[in-house]
């Protein structure tokens, strides 16, 4: 069987904007939580009224130009920034192909044997709302422009809510399609090989691992950009208000920078990121030794199954999710003892750590360490399982645990890492559940 | 230092879009047959040409710049007018 490693990571999220940075800030339990935008409150109410921000991201520091900022969904730049940063972990040297594209080959990779897999919630959802925010707007200033009309308050009023980009984006389709990140990269890269883009929700990071493990098994490539991506910022606060209508984010509270607490009796809904990325390079044991790049991490399995249950909420049985995670073992060739360490999905709504936090007590009642990274970044949606599985990776290369910020009274009596430090792992399960009743799970080992 | 000239300015942005050496930018050189731009180079030109004078360029006004003075003379004809570095 061909023998998958992780030989990059590049992560960039709320809680870092490079993979280091991010790494030592969820081992410190460094978290950014702050208010959400104040120009949205000129279009709605919020019941949450805080997010995770991204860091500011100097993009022009990847191989990215000004030209390409213009041209380009930020779900993309996001997508080569953190892969810039995995290939150069991975040890992988990149050539200029092509000065006026600004694209690159990779030495010692074929192209014809590479693939991209990248997962994503809702792509280029951002872009579409600024272009579809200059359709509806503009006319409407032009004619207010034309024939004000009324009193000047009123007028002035209408104004400030007609905030627009000044165009209407040339490459608006090109931004808004859910596949603009893995196109973007196959193109970055000169990349010939399979090239997909993964839409199921929250599990789209770590399904895209998922086949990139499955096309490199089956020899179908040697080697892949395997990851997870989302931008969830609008001008209007409209993606946001999406999911606090559903009833799905945290209450501030009284004090918000500890509202976000997954895995607690007193949590109260999940903290929405700004956005992230998370890309791993992937390639064949056999590839990664020929050109002498380090392993990281093996992925040894990947499983995945739908609940068939409801569109918002996870079938409260848990029924499919444990199916998900026991198909994973086997394909692994694992017991449940096996696992030292499972990366929850912990988002902290209440129907979610519940149902999850009973999965792990049924399935692995030896009680292997258990923790919540979005207690750390909060919900990148579609980046997030790709995310979790690079704290998995790292995890698991450096012996080393990250804490759940904010548990203070467990919802069940798992073995919750408290407090950051050194443990002995070799083998990590990291699970995902998304709306729509997905589920997916990987499991990784120590090299 | 005295301010970049307009003309200084549009040829920069084009350098930049097009990759190509300033020395070719002749005023009749023709974006598409001289230049080897294709439609993504020009609507990126656009875009910069718009970023880089803070005015929005429409379509009429896009389709004089066909060549190098084209786009020179129309980005000159539209900074004289205040409407357009209002944006």
């Amino acid at each position: 069987m061909v023998r998958v490693v992780i030989t990059g990571i590049g992560v960039i999220c709320p809680a870092g904007g490079s993979t280091e940075e991010f790494w030592n800030n969820c081992l410190s339990g460094s978290a950014a939580v702050t208010a959400i935008p104040e120009e949205w409150a000129l279009y709605s109410t919020f019941s949450s009224t805080i997010w995770a921000p991204l860091p500011p991201i100097d993009f022009l520091k990847s191989r990215l130009s000004r030209i390409e900022l213009m041209q380009n969904d930020t779900t993309a730049l996001l997508a080569v920034a953190a892969s810039d940063q995995a290939l150069a972990m991975s040890g992988t040297v990149a050539k200029m192909v092509n000065e006026k594209k600004n694209t690159y080959a990779l030495e010692a990779i074929d192209p014809l044997r590479a693939g991209v897999f990248m997962g994503t919630g809702i792509g280029g959802i951002a872009s579409f709302a600024a272009n579809e925010g200059h359709q509806l707007y503009a006319p409407v200033s032009a004619a207010l422009r034309s024939n004000p009309g009324g009193d000047t308050a009123s007028f002035d009023a209408i104004h400030r809510l007609l905030r627009y980009p000044p165009r209407f984006h040339p490459f608006a389709v090109a931004m808004s399609m859910p596949n603009t990140s893995s196109a973007t990269l196959g193109i970055k890269y000169s990349l010939n090989g399979p090239n997909l883009t993964v839409c199921n929700a929250c599990c789209a990071g770590a399904t895209a691992i998922g086949y990139a493990l499955k096309a490199i098994r089956n020899s179908e490539i040697d080697w892949a950009l395997a990851g997870g991506v989302e931008y969830l910022r609008d001008g209007y606060g409209g993606i946001f208000k999406g999911f606090d209508i559903a009833k799905t984010l945290v209450n501030p509270g009284a004090d918000p920078a500890s509202a976000n607490r997954p895995f607690d009796t007193a949590r109260s809904g999940f903290l929405f990121a700004e956005g992230g990325a998370a890309v791993l390079v992937l390639e064949s044991l056999d590839h990664a030794q020929k050109r002498n790049a380090q392993p990281l991490a093996e992925i040894l399995s990947y499983a995945e199954s739908f609940d068939a249950h409801s569109i918002m909420s996870p079938d409260p049985s848990g029924t499919q999710s444990e199916r998900t995670v026991r198909k994973a073992l086997d394909e692994a060739g694992m017991t449940p003892e096996n696992i030292d360490y499972i990366n929850a999905h912990g988002t902290a709504t209440p129907a979610n750590d519940e149902i999850e936090a009973r999965l792990i007590e049924r399935v692995f009642p030896h009680g292997p360490l258990v923790n919540a990274t979005k207690s750390l970044t909060g919900h990148a949606i579609g980046a997030s399982g790709a995310i979790e599985t690079a704290v998995t990776a790292l995890s698991l290369c450096t012996q080393t645990v990250h804490g759940c910020k904010n548990l203070i009274n467990p919802v069940r009596p798992l073995r919750f890492v408290q407090k950051s430090g050194a443990y002995p792992i070799q083998t990590a399960l990291t699970q995902s559940f998304a709306f729509g009743g997905h589920s997916a799970a990987l499991i990784l080992s120590r090299c | 230092m005295s301010e970049p000239t307009i003309e200084a300015r549009v040829k920069a942005v084009i350098t930049e879009v097009l990759k190509i050496d300033q020395s070719r930018l002749v005023n009749t050189a023709k974006f598409k047959e001289d230049l080897g731009a294709d439609s993504l180079d020009l609507a990126s030109m656009l875009m910069a040409l718009e970023e880089e004078f803070k005015g929005s360029i429409s379509d009429e006004d896009a389709k004089t710049m066909t060549t190098v003075g084209g786009a020179m003379e129309t980005i000159t004809r539209l900074s004289a007018s205040p409407s357009f570095t209002s944006r």
